[in-house]
């Protein structure tokens, strides 16, 4: 149970990496990324490849962060042309396009068979300790840390003008700021998170193929952040939780709720994950921890 | 010569929004641009300020061609502008509303936020003390801390001014300062704006309310179907029978 426990824990800190990212992209900026997977996928397999050739990991880790900050780049410079609406779909198009990349440059990424044996964190970094422990004291660490460097970063001048620009980008337009260059700066640093949990996620799993990094992945990062409250640090992080919190919790219900097959419990699963939200969305529509809007 | 719109047009498809319009300003000038709804007002606005490029003509401000550059950069230059419906930062309080306006923040840059905090928080200081100057100068100082969005329409308004103060600009164009403003309050926009241009502040102000806007002004344009029709003092303009006749369909 303990090691279950931990397994848990690990994933769970996983998404809260990337939900953090996200909420600087949609909660605080008002930028809808429906590719947030795509950057993850980016810092995994660039961590996995550039470890499985030997490379150090904590400079892999650092080229993950880096080359999934840069690939967001394009897609805020394409922000800066489209209304929100299509931005919704091309970041969508992006993260199946970084799966497709991968399933077909096999010469990088072995396509559909994916990396194996990519070295975990405490074989990696020599540490005495199992890996679910080292990845996992690893992540709470990462977790923090980026909990106070976004704790500071919206509470900086900068953090105001991303507020201002999901408010009303024209308006600050007309006060003589350049919207565009912090759309921009806030999409790769939102990715940069979802490289660092890639490269997590990639040295814990020690195995990558193209079909972890489907849209659905995305789309439980952005239940997470609506289930905590959009646009508030603490939302990101307690709505992770509850939203893992959900997914295993209902593993359980198999021993409570009699005559339901193996197959029918994984729908039954995700049935309670839905009717959670949907009560969530008419009793505590700004989340748990409440939204932007109710501070 | 402060600002210019030199003989600016703007064609929409078949339709010409502006037809060879021109208007000038001196240094600390207040002028007055009335003319019925469709006229080309809020068109002339946007091209003045950035947000439309003109089909043709070109815009001048403190004697360089802005006609190129983007809303942003004019307003750095210090020609700033005010929205006919508010467009305050609804989740910001009153405070933030204005610290975010503004200019040459050190904290905009994600570097300066982790390397330079104690120079920042010196320049948040005497950005708040200009704010709070502000809205105190604008009767905000009680909701200083509120969100903007629960702020009453009249609220919005002088917000949307304080903001633009904060720029320290040249020149506002104003869009319907007292559009669905109660008249007491009419009265104390009014009194602000005259008190700014005392102090050198330009004003541009397009406004239906002809009463309040001819006792503040000392100039007025009228437009009607995308031209200049008229041009003068308000008792000479609102005379003639042509204004009358574009603005009042002929009635009074």
């Amino acid at each position: 149970m303990e090691g279950y426990l931990l397994a848990v824990g690990v994933i769970a800190l996983i998404y809260m990496l990337m939900t953090l990212g996200l909420n600087l992209h949609y909660g605080f900026t008002g930028l809808i990324n429906f590719g947030h997977v795509g950057f993850f996928a980016v810092g995994a397999y660039t961590s996995a490849i550039l470890a499985v050739h030997g490379v150090w990991l904590p400079l892999a880790f650092l080229a993950a962060v880096v080359l999934a900050a840069l690939s967001a780049w394009p897609l805020g410079v394409l922000s800066l042309r489209l209304r929100i609406e299509y931005l919704a779909i091309v970041t969508l198009g992006f993260s199946e396009a970084v799966r497709l990349f991968i399933v077909n440059e096999r010469w990088l990424t072995n396509g559909v068979q994916g990396i194996p044996g990519i070295p975990n964190l405490s074989e990696g970094l020599g540490l005495p300790m199992s890996a679910t422990t080292t990845t996992f004291i690893l992540l709470v660490l990462a977790n923090l840390a980026a909990i106070l460097v976004i704790h500071r970063i919206v509470k900086s001048p900068f953090g105001r003008a991303i507020e201002a620009i999901r408010d009303d980008e024209e308006a600050l337009r007309a006060l003589g700021k350049d919207p565009g260059s912090f759309k921009i700066r806030v999409f790769m640093l939102g990715a940069a998170f979802a490289g660092l949990g890639g490269a997590f996620y990639a040295h814990y799993i020690t195995f990558v193929t193209p079909d972890q990094f489907l849209p659905l992945l995305t789309f439980y990062i952005w239940v997470a952040m609506i289930l905590g409250g959009a646009g508030r640090v603490s939302g990101a992080a307690v709505g992770t939780l509850a939203l893992v919190g959900f997914l295993e919790g209902s593993r359980f219900l198999r021993d409570i709720v009699p005559g339901v097959a193996e197959v029918e419990m994984a729908s039954l699963r995700l049935g309670v994950v839905g009717l959670a939200l949907i009560l969530l969305v008419i009793y505590r529509p700004g989340g748990i921890m409440g939204d932007y809007s109710s501070r | 010569m402060t600002f210019a719109a030199n003989d600016i047009s703007m064609r929409f498809g078949g339709f010409l929004a502006l037809d060879h319009v021109s208007i000038e300003m001196g240094e600390s000038d207040l002028v007055g641009l009335i003319g019925p709804n469709g006229a080309g007002k809020s068109t002339l606005f946007a091209v003045a300020s950035g947000f439309e490029a003109a089909s043709g003509g070109r815009v001048v401000f403190k004697g360089q061609d802005v006609t190129a550059l983007s809303p942003s950069a004019r307003a750095r230059l210090g020609l700033g502008r005010t929205f006919q419906v508010p467009r305050e930062f609804t989740h910001l309080s009153v405070l933030d509303n204005l610290v975010v306006a503004a200019p040459g923040q050190l904290g905009e840059r994600l570097v300066n936020v982790f390397l330079r905090p104690g120079d920042i928080a010196r320049q948040r200081a005497e950005i708040v003390e200009k704010a709070e100057g502000i809205a105190d100068f604008l009767n905000l100082a009680r909701v200083i801390d509120q969100p903007s969005g629960k702020l009453s329409g009249g609220q919005k308004k002088l917000l949307e001014l304080g903001r633009v103060l904060m720029l320290d600009p040249a020149l506002i164009l104003l869009d319907e300062p007292f559009a669905g403003v109660n008249p007491v309050l009419v009265g104390e926009i009014s009194e602000r704006i005259g008190e700014l241009n005392g102090r050198g502040v330009g004003f541009l102000v397009v406004e239906h309310n002809l009463q309040a806007l001819s006792d503040l002004v000392r100039r007025m344009y009228v437009m009607d179907r995308g031209r200049i029709i008229a041009e003068g003092t308000p008792d000479e303009v609102l005379a003639r029978d042509a204004v009358r006749e574009a603005y009042m369909g002929g009635v009074v």
